[in-house]
């Protein structure tokens, strides 16, 4: 994580893919059918944010954890907020990975699950910003100067 | 690790072969886990329950070498991470307002007692961790 409040591009990556998915929160995960357009002939559709009947609460998971994760970068590179170190033995960069892994493993699963309502524009952000996620979380891990839970090295200043 | 079954990993195990169980048995009324509609979503908690258990097996019975760490965590902080996800998910099952024609059955509730049991045993194996935060942790006074 960047110490001299310039974001790296993982910090960058994690803020994009929070923001994206914080914005999809608010869009139509899935469309439910919920009525049929006599003049047009079509079946009309509701679309359900992560608030919605078929997307709460696994799809509420996915959103704040991306929300969380951008938000962590937020403070900590921009307001200067100082945070523990560690949280239940778990770096800051482990629980990045973590909280992506959860992300993607559930926005993947969704995507390729049978039989579900079409999929709005909010599902894709949010697809989206858990992959983007994983990578900011993978870039930061391999770029953290003590991964394997060591002391970090002193900095010179 | 030595051949010496410890709880937390029993607990694990067990929870390991109730989920698999329990994703056989009823989810919803008429599905089960791995029914139209339900695979992967669904049966992602089963699978996680199942490679959980797998790991803990390989490691205290056939001796198998696995590498210290995944990706920076330990297999303790894996595991805690991966019971975290199957419960979340059952949690998620669980809190779904579903249609009243739609009831849970007896798989859905195997399934999310074997999460439970699996952030215990991933609770007890991380507590009975010698030293799971590597070389910062505190010295302690023996």
């Amino acid at each position: 994580m960047a110490d001299n409040n310039q974001p790296s591009p993982p910090d960058i990556i994690t803020i994009a893919a929070g923001a994206v998915m914080l914005i999809s929160g608010f869009l139509a995960i899935f469309k439910i059918p919920s009525g049929f357009n006599i003049q047009t002939g079509s079946i009309t559709s509701e679309g359900q944010n992560v608030f919605g009947d078929l997307a709460f609460p696994i799809a509420t998971f996915v959103w704040l954890f991306g929300i969380v994760a951008g938000l962590q970068i937020v403070l900590t590179t921009f307001a200067n907020v100082k945070l523990p170190e560690r949280v239940l033995d778990f770096t800051w960069s482990q629980i990045h990975l973590a909280l992506a892994g959860f992300c993607a493993l559930v926005m993947l699963c969704w995507l390729v699950t049978s039989d579900l309502p079409d999929k709005g524009i909010g599902f894709w952000g949010l697809l989206l910003g858990s992959i983007a996620l994983v990578v900011g979380a993978v870039m930061r891990l391999q770029q953290s100067p003590s991964t394997t839970g060591g002391p970090t090295p002193p900095t010179t200043f | 690790m030595n051949n010496k079954v410890t709880p937390p990993q029993i607990i694990i195990m067990a929870a390991g072969a109730v989920m698999l169980l329990g994703s056989f048995l009823d989810f919803f009324s008429g599905t089960n886990a791995w029914g139209s509609g339900a695979l992967p979503i669904i049966t992602v908690a089963a699978w996680i329950g199942v490679a959980m258990a797998v790991v803990i097996a390989l490691q205290a019975f056939a001796n198998v070498q696995l590498p210290d760490r995944v990706l920076t965590f330990s297999w303790t902080q894996l595991h805690l991470v991966l019971s975290i996800y199957a419960a979340l998910l059952m949690v998620g099952w669980l809190l779904l307002k579903v249609p009243g024609s739609i009831d849970r059955g007896a798989g859905f509730w195997l399934m999310f007692l074997g999460a439970a049991g699996l952030v215990v045993g991933a609770v007890m194996l991380r507590n009975e961790a010698p030293a799971s935060a590597g070389p910062s942790s505190p010295p302690t006074s023996f």
